[in-house]
């Protein structure tokens, strides 16, 4: 009950800093927003299905880039093109990338989630069309029926609305049928496989969605930013995030969120501090992980 | 290797004339072969319930339905109900007595309806009482389906099965009644032969 009042105090004061016009916090929450969507997304497979993917930085770099390259080589600015485009991309990456990882279980899986990662980095970084190393401008952003989403307060209005609608979708999809057998499999895999199920195409289900709402992310930051470049696909991007997950406490989805939004604020007040902020950031993991099992999350619940 | 968890290196498992013999354990699970464990293999941070459920739901066509929340499934109810566990049904799996697990393992495997259960040693590591119970269950289970039982405890075994067959060191020794079995000179030398006067 106090974790539900809590969620929507918070989801209204992020709705309230929209109002703000106040260019810095506009981009500075929107990036903690998409930190949100990003972890609520990854906590679906670690958290849920039991599944630690490294792979998630791929889907959110993956779809930042497929909509530069869809605004300055093609032009193409409405969101209801793009949009469809850009998550379909990341989509078919995840449908590709989990099938062949999910026919490896635990630590492999892992490695080869990590590679599929570091592919996608150095073929970004290296290859010179796609901007190297340097990364790339979206020459055009999103914009349609008047509203322009270079505009930051219209781009943070967005960012809000996509990260409403992707937790109640989330929260819908785990109270259904779906989300009670990622729990089984995330429980006793071999069990559901007795029973009936036939757990791969589950997991690899899970996969998908999770790397569709990455490349949803990936998306939001490319507009909001209006500049994409290739440390978006390092694993440094996709340890993070799980990192992310810990944090707030896996199996929750709200405790990710939260995760994302402290995360943000500790690196951006770090950085003023020190510029090893990096240490700040792992001595409060450690902390979470020693002290809290259950991260931010469980102290709400108890 | 019959429920699709071991390959195969030689020979042939047929189900009602099908070749299965390299059929994974799903798919043999949705033609109707129910398999438990050994040891109580249940989903422990569950409730009873919701294992029921995951079970039952296994029988629907589909479980890729995402946006209606998951509903009661009457044979989820029934099968808490014949294993005895519908008091417990908010407790999680973990926290049941073995001898509670073992049930909801059964329980489990009955909310699939299979026509065929693969039950390895399901007395295994349990009290007199709690054996009592979960030979009461398989007697009343085995009425309109066919069992396939390894045990070690032979009251039990004489009590439940129709057909007996004894193994020593891997091979069929003798199959028959529990009658048969009873009387073979073959079975009481391997088994019996030195604590029978």
């Amino acid at each position: 009950m106090i974790a539900r009042i809590l969620l929507v105090a918070g989801a209204l004061a992020l709705l309230a800093v929209g109002f703000s016009g106040d260019r810095f916090w506009l981009q500075f929450m929107g990036k903690a927003m998409i930190g949100c969507i990003f972890a609520m997304s990854l906590d679906l497979l670690v958290g849920y299905t039991g599944l630690v993917s490294l792979a998630h930085a791929a889907f959110f770099g993956l779809a930042a880039y497929l909509l530069a390259g869809l605004s300055n080589a093609a032009g193409f600015v409405n969101p209801l093109a793009t949009l469809p485009i850009c998550l379909a991309g990341a989509a078919a990456a995840a449908l590709v990338i989990g099938w062949l990882s999910l026919r490896a279980a635990g630590v492999y899986f892992i490695m080869v989630t990590l590679a599929f990662t570091q592919m996608f980095y150095y073929l970004f970084n290296d290859a010179p069309g796609l901007g190297g190393s340097d990364g790339l401008y979206v020459q055009e952003r999103p914009r349609f029926l008047g509203l322009d989403f270079s505009e930051r307060t219209t781009a943070y209005f967005a960012i809000w609305i996509a990260l409403v609608i992707v937790y109640l979708l989330l929260l819908r999809m785990l109270r259904a049928p779906f989300g009670h057998v990622l729990v089984g499999i995330r429980a006793n895999e071999q069990r559901m496989r007795s029973l009936g199920y036939p757990t791969r195409r589950y997991k690899l289900t899970a996969f998908v969605i999770a790397g569709t709402l990455a490349g949803l992310c990936g998306y939001l930051d490319a507009t909001l930013y209006g500049f994409v470049n290739p440390a978006q696909f390092s694993w440094r991007q996709s340890g993070l995030v799980l990192m992310t997950v810990l944090l707030g406490g896996k199996g929750t989805l709200y405790g990710p969120a939260l995760g994302a939004l402290l995360l943000t604020f500790v690196e951006h007040y770090g950085e003023r501090v020190t510029e090893h902020w990096n240490a700040l950031i792992g001595a409060l993991v450690i902390a979470v992980v020693l002290f809290l099992p259950r991260g931010l999350a469980g102290l709400l619940r108890d | 290797m019959l429920s699709g968890e071991l390959r195969a290196t030689a020979g042939r498992v047929r189900l009602r004339g099908a070749d299965v013999t390299h059929f994974p354990p799903d798919r043999l699970s949705r033609m109707g072969v129910g398999r438990s464990y050994q040891t109580a293999n249940v989903f422990p941070e569950l409730t009873c319930e919701e294992c029921m459920w995951l079970a039952a739901q296994s029988r629907a066509h589909t479980s890729m339905i995402f946006f209606s929340p998951a509903a009661r499934i009457a044979g989820a109810e029934r099968a808490l109900q014949a294993c005895g566990l519908m008091a417990r049904r908010s407790t999680r799996a973990g926290e049941l007595s073995y001898g509670e697990q073992r049930q909801l393992e059964i329980g489990m495997v009955l909310a699939t309806e299979p026509s065929l259960l693969l039950l390895d040693e399901p007395l295994a590591g349990l009290g007199h009482d709690e054996a009592s119970r979960i030979v009461a269950l398989l007697r009343e289970v085995a009425r309109d389906r066919t069992l396939v039982l390894v045990e070690h405890d032979m009251d039990a075994v004489f009590s439940i099965a129709d057909t007996v067959t004894v193994l020593v060191g891997g091979r069929v020794l003798e199959r028959g009644s529990p009658e048969q079995i009873r009387a073979s000179p073959a079975v009481r030398e391997a088994y019996l032969g030195t604590e029978q006067p």
